[in-house]
């Protein structure tokens, strides 16, 4: 995992103290020798700026207090004296004052961003790493700053063994770099790894990111190579090339398929002759740069179609690594289920083991990682509590899952038992999903009222049950309750007789309101 | 005292008040974080807090 330097500027000790202790305790809960946050404190602008150029690291983030030793814009002064000596570090400013102006009059003097000093010490770290992602992905540079530095899905043993062949990789001779995969399986991820890592080594190495499929064939010619003025219509100056810019560097070009025929060969060139020829331009020019390709179709196919030229498929894949699709690797569905849910927002939340058994039996055919991360971020938008079961899949999930697993009469693997078919129920009421040849409300239904019948036989029928007490015992809402105790005894599975004396009079409010005829 | 100046000593008030509060509060999550204060360090700190919470009360006393 990649080290995060921090440094901490305050004039108060215990402040300090503090952000140090609950930084460090986030590395000491991580296994292994990984750690997160490199923490160096300093307790006045001055002893920061002095022991910068000791430093043999420069810092990630700096997060400086606004008030010090009775000037109150002394952190705002260190805010602009640090972007101009640390153009690449993150500045975050830390306040007890979070007023709009004190806010505004931060970002003008150049902070990236601001956290509260109200904040509870345990956030300070979510609050760091939020802090530090937004900041990147604002960045208009072209130097290499990893998306989502923190947040990538390295997780699974697949993207863990690539992830510990990168460093090897860079320090090869290997100046080629093809990732192939279906889409969702972590091609930019990779991409995200090779970044990463290059910025670990040099935090001025270049990190250039094309995708080759979003630009028409001659604006990506022009946006690769760049182009002399006066090549074509409207090139009013000389222009840099974006490989220009991965100059000592890597280029990634995403969807590399797309490459039109004279970009293909204009591309061979610089990987063969590892020069560079701008549109236009008669003098050609030297170039080290080193291709990271990528392409969610078989390239190989697009070669003998002719679709794609050999010598330059040849020459990108002097190193391939093929991403096996998420089908393949279901082991790895469980860990990257529990990451999402740790970090999709509104949670952490936790994921039933009916709910991770079916995913794990779904093939993601439309999205790998992708598709599943989706599905989890739709299943807290249905779930009424931070635990997700089964009823929140989307029924797309649940119709694969079907067409996966019905060719073959002989799976032995657990199945929702088989019940007789559904006859007059519509086919998917809200809130309830069909599982192809299963009838999964049915099974809801009977599961429901049987937890109440074990509920009211072990209290007691006559004790005094009220819908919020028996939803408080269920763990279910107070709606949910009411629909689905409406729908079990719609459908017969509960009879009124069964139910509390206090019950049987709402409910048949109830059903005589929704206009249900006894 | 002119109107800007009392506006002013106000104003550095509510900051220092605040210093003082947000001190309090962060040795309180220390403390109920299992942080050691038998240290050098954790007596400093501990120092810190106790200045800051004589000087609010000392504020408070003075309204």
């Amino acid at each position: 995992m990649r080290n995060l330097v921090v440094h901490v500027v305050d004039d108060t000790r215990t402040f300090l103290v503090a952000v140090r202790q609950k930084l460090l305790a986030v590395n000491e809960s991580l296994e292994g020798e990984a750690s997160f946050f490199q923490v160096e404190t300093f307790s006045s602008p001055e002893a920061w700026l002095a022991g910068l150029s000791s430093q043999t690291q420069e810092p990630d983030l700096c997060l400086f207090d606004i008030s010090m030793h009775g000037d109150d814009e002394a952190g705002l002064t260190l805010a602009g004296q640090a972007k101009e000596r640390l153009p690449l570090t993150v500045v975050v400013m830390y306040s007890q004052f979070d007023d709009a102006d004190t806010i505004l009059k931060l970002m003008d003097a150049g902070a990236d961003s601001f956290i509260s000093k109200r904040t509870p010490l345990d956030d300070l770290p979510r609050e760091l790493q939020q802090a530090y992602s937004v900041a990147l992905r604002k960045r208009p540079t072209r130097v290499a700053l990893p998306s989502g530095a923190l947040n990538h899905v390295c997780v699974g043993q697949t993207m863990e063994n690539i992830a510990a062949r990168v460093p090897g990789l860079l320090n090869s001779a290997v100046r080629a770099l093809h990732v192939e995969g279906e889409t969702g399986t972590g091609k930019e991820v990779v991409a995200d790894l090779i970044a990463l890592a290059l910025e670990k080594a040099s935090r001025h190495t270049p990190f250039v990111r094309v995708n080759c499929g979003a630009l028409s064939a001659t604006l990506l010619e022009s946006e690769l190579f760049g182009h002399r003025k006066g090549a074509f219509t409207g090139a009013t100056t000389d222009k840099e090339g974006l490989l220009e810019a991965a100059q000592g560097g890597w280029i990634f070009l995403d969807e590399v398929a797309c490459l039109s025929m004279p970009a293909q060969i204009s591309l061979l060139r610089v990987i063969e002759n590892q020069e560079l020829l701008r549109v236009g331009d008669t003098k050609p020019r030297r170039l080290d740069v080193r291709v990271l390709s990528a392409c969610n179709e078989n390239l190989q196919t697009k070669v003998a179609d002719g679709a794609f030229r050999r010598d330059l498929w040849q020459r990108l894949t002097e190193a391939c690594l093929t991403l096996p699709p998420l089908r393949e690797r279901k082991g790895e569905v469980e860990p990257l289920a529990q990451f999402f849910c740790r970090s999709l927002s509104g949670g952490p939340y936790h994921l039933s083991p009916a709910a991770l058994e079916l995913l794990c039996r779904s093939p993601w055919r439309e999205g790998n990682v992708r598709q599943l991360r989706n599905c989890l971020r739709a299943m807290t938008e249905y779930s009424e509590s931070n635990v997700l079961g089964p009823n929140s899949i989307p029924r797309e999930i649940f119709a694969s899952i079907g067409r996966a697993e019905t060719p073959k009469p002989e799976d032995s693997r657990t199945r929702i038992p088989q019940l007789e078919p559904m006859t007059q129920e519509p086919a998917a009421r809200e809130g309830f999903l069909m599982l192809e040849g299963h009838d999964v409300p049915k099974l809801e239904r009977k599961l429901f009222a049987a937890v109440l019948k074990s509920l009211f036989a072990s209290e007691g029928r006559h004790a005094t049950w009220t819908l919020r007490s028996l939803a408080a015992r269920t763990g279910l809402s107070r709606m949910t309750l009411s629909r689905r105790l409406d729908d079990a005894l719609e459908c017969g599975e509960l009879v009124s007789s069964e139910l509390p004396k206090s019950f049987q009079r709402k409910t048949t409010r109830r059903k005589q309101r929704k206009g249900f005829s006894k | 005292m002119t109107q800007d100046e009392s506006k002013e000593d106000a104003r550095l008030m509510r900051h220092e008040k605040a210093t003082w509060i947000g001190t309090i509060s962060m040795v309180l999550q220390l403390a109920a974080s299992g942080y050691d204060f038998t240290s050098q360090e954790g007596t400093d700190v501990l120092e810190e807090a106790q200045k800051s919470l004589a000087a609010l009360e000392n504020a408070l006393a003075k309204k």
